[in-house]
């Protein structure tokens, strides 16, 4: 008797640093995992072929066990995704209005789904990770940048151009910090790595009863601090706090904006965790209407840096 | 709920008929191209339609440049039923009555209600539609529906009004009070979402529907913008429905004309007007404003930046297609709207610059009646959909 395969997806998450690959069943389980550093600086088609290699070899393992049915890409950028076409790449220079679809699809002779790399990380929480059983949701990434993905009605909301969901620019301070965008005030000059960095040095500089004084200011991270506020450092505690409270004005803004039901807050500095969210959930509670606010949970990520596969594969799945 | 005479169970039935509404008049060569039906099909139809009295023959139509029989152009036949739009504001009840046809064949405002609750709400909104009703002389029994919408966190679906502080309304099942009273189909709404939904049902046909439109309601007694969504198609109201507080408020009157007069001085029309016992309304700054008094244009201009931060925020964070404003300010249309688009095209620029993110923005065509138009599409989506 003919043994019948077994359907899978291959998830693929482009970052400007490294490509992560995945063969994913459809209930989200991960079968296989690689990875490779993205080598931006070779050009557009030595990375396309990068990604075909990796693809190929999940190709050649899923073998006679596994049917492949969808591809799906991630990309840090702005998405055309009924052309396939990256439109804007910060990260990726040279990659403006580069039609990846077709590009990907010419090597591996099978169907290419592409979103945006945040709307994927999403997708993948909504359908298997914190974001379960919700059909309104936000998930918030915390890193250099702050991303937002938005799922609304239970689907991926890109708006009209794919350029929806930019949480980390709503201004919540008027004249407040200066944002990479050139702004002042954003979301992301509060809550960025960078901003976290930059306030934690500011408080060093008046503070003495730190065990952050020891280490090297310039060489800080958030790990390192969020490592001396679980030893109880009083300072790092307070810089918390302030995130946390400044993530919650901006999330206060989208539950009255949107009467979402969840927020799945991934990326680095999540890994706080009740030392950010619990002054989060003060303020946006504080904020936003008592309807909305009542109505919306601030949850932690569940699938941490895989949730951009995941998310890649489940798209490829809802295209297929 | 739709009276057993307006409810078109059939789905074929239902897109010939928002066919014929979208186009107003169409033959039945038309028809078929537009539904891909077998022109036989679309006979029995259409045949079933015009029996059941919601299409006609409006004309013959012309033939060009061939022989043969000319074409039957057939249109929804507007006296079959009608459907009421109403806002309720915190001091004002604007009405907008559709015939079957979707022509609007009446509108009035009435004004000077104070000191709302639940019960003066209700029993005041009842008297005001009857009196439309009695007034048009509309047969009960040919009246669709009546749409209601109000400010406030309202639960379409439930029917019920959480909270609308204007009104003084406080969890209430307004939707049952009023049907229970006007003995008619009522349906409630947010009034922003009314909008939204009005933009969608009432643009003109020729024009493809924007999939993402925001509607942006500013009225002066309120002073607190609202915001209704259509995203991906549907109007999009939250996990209770309560989604659309953008929660900008605006400055009061009264501080600006005292900070106009330290400015700009007191010869000034709009001061003259005051002093002459007029009231300081919103409508007497844009007539002001219209004859060049420089208080009145330093208060619109306050306004319109207001305006302009929250068409930004939305515009960063939902990326529309189409933003249309609506409510009292639409009498301003043409003193700020200028002002407005190239401050936000500007900014906007500035964030992205390849504009791929730039929305239209324009002012509601239907003016202060936008809300209470955008309320009967709560009974054209039961009818057409």
């Amino acid at each position: 008797m003919e043994n019948k395969k077994q359907a899978a997806y291959i998830g693929v998450d482009l970052g400007a640093t490294n490509i992560k690959f995945g063969l994913v069943l459809p209930d989200g389980k991960i079968i296989l995992e690689r990875k490779s550093q993205t080598k931006v600086h070779r050009g557009v088609n030595y990375v396309f072929d990068q990604i075909a290699e990796q693809a190929r070899a999940l190709f050649d393992f899923a073998g006679d066990i596994y049917e492949i049915k969808g591809f799906g890409i991630g990309v840090p950028g702005l998405i055309d995704t009924s052309n396939k076409k990256v439109v804007e790449a910060a990260n990726f220079p040279g990659w403006n209005d580069v039609n990846i679809g077709r590009e990907l699809e010419k090597r591996l002779r099978v169907n290419i789904s592409i979103d945006n790399d945040a709307n994927l990380a999403a997708l993948g929480e909504y359908a298997f990770g914190a974001g379960r059983g919700v059909t309104e949701m936000i998930m918030v990434t915390l890193g250099s940048g702050v991303g937002g993905g938005l799922i609304l009605n239970g689907r991926i909301y890109h708006g009209t151009a794919g350029a929806a969901g930019e949480f980390g620019h709503i201004i919540i301070q008027k004249d407040g910090p200066l944002c990479a965008c050139g702004r002042r005030g954003c979301v992301e000059a509060f809550v960025g790595k960078y901003a976290i960095v930059r306030r934690m040095q500011e408080i060093l500089e008046k503070e003495t009863g730190s065990i952050l004084k020891k280490q090297s200011a310039e060489n800080l991270t958030p790990e390192d601090i969020f490592k001396a506020a679980e030893k109880g450092d009083g300072p790092a505690i307070r810089l918390f706090k302030e995130v946390g409270e400044s993530l919650g004005v901006g999330l206060g803004t989208v539950a009255n904006l949107l009467n979402l039901e969840r927020v799945v807050i991934g990326g680095g500095v999540a890994n706080a965790g009740e030392l950010l969210l619990e002054h989060t959930r003060k303020v946006l509670s504080e904020i936003a209407l008592k309807t909305n606010g009542e109505s919306i949970d601030i949850v932690q990520a569940e699938l941490g840096a895989r949730a951009g596969i995941v998310g890649a594969a489940e798209l490829a799945k809802i295209e297929s | 709920m739709l009276s057993e005479l307006f409810k078109i169970k059939i789905p074929s039935h239902r897109i010939v008929l928002n066919n014929i509404r979208i186009h107003k008049e169409l033959s039945g060569a038309e028809l078929s191209r537009l539904t891909k039906y077998q022109p036989s099909t679309l006979v029995y139809i259409l045949r079933s339609l015009k029996k059941a009295g919601f299409i006609r023959v409006s004309r013959v139509g012309n033939l060009e440049g061939s022989a043969g029989k000319p074409p039957t152009l057939w249109s929804l036949n507007p006296g079959m039923g009608y459907i009421l739009g109403v806002e309720v504001l915190p001091n004002e009840f604007r009405i907008t009555v559709l015939d079957f046809a979707c022509n609007v064949i009446h509108q009035e405002n009435q004004v000077g209600f104070n000191n709302l609750n639940a019960d003066k709400t209700t029993r005041i909104t009842v008297s005001f539609i009857n009196r439309v009703i009695k007034k048009l002389n509309l047969s009960r029994e040919k009246i669709i529906g009546v749409g209601v919408a109000l400010p406030g966190l309202v639960d379409r679906k439930k029917g019920h009004v959480h909270y609308s502080r204007r009104l003084s309304l406080n969890n209430v099942s307004l939707q049952s009070l009023l049907a229970g009273e006007l003995n008619l189909p009522v349906e409630i709404i947010n009034d922003a979402n009314a909008g939204a939904l009005g933009i969608w049902w009432h643009l003109d046909s020729k024009e493809p529907l924007s999939p993402n439109v925001v509607f942006l309601t500013l009225n002066e007694k309120i002073r607190e913008m609202g915001a209704g969504f259509i995203l991906n198609t549907h109007l999009y109201e939250g996990a209770q429905g309560t989604a659309g507080e953008v929660f900008v408020t605006l400055p009061s009157i009264t501080k600006l004309i005292e900070t106009g007069k330290k400015k700009f001085g007191e010869n000034q029309k709009l001061i003259k007007m005051i002093n002459d016992g007029e009231e300081t309304s919103l409508l007497n700054i844009i007539e002001c404003a219209k004859q060049n008094c420089t208080i009145s244009n330093f208060i619109l201009k306050r306004f319109s930046k207001y305006i302009i931060d929250e068409v930004i925020r939305i515009v960063e964070f939902l990326n529309p297609n189409l933003i249309v404003i609506g409510g009292d300010i639409t009498e301003a249309k043409f003193l700020i709207q200028d002002y407005i688009i190239q401050k936000v095209k500007k900014n906007l620029k500035k964030i992205f610059p390849t504009g791929v993110v730039e929305p239209e923005i324009r002012f509601s065509g239907f003016g202060i009646y936008s809300v209470s138009l955008g309320a009967t599409s709560l009974f054209l989506r039961k009818m057409f959909l």
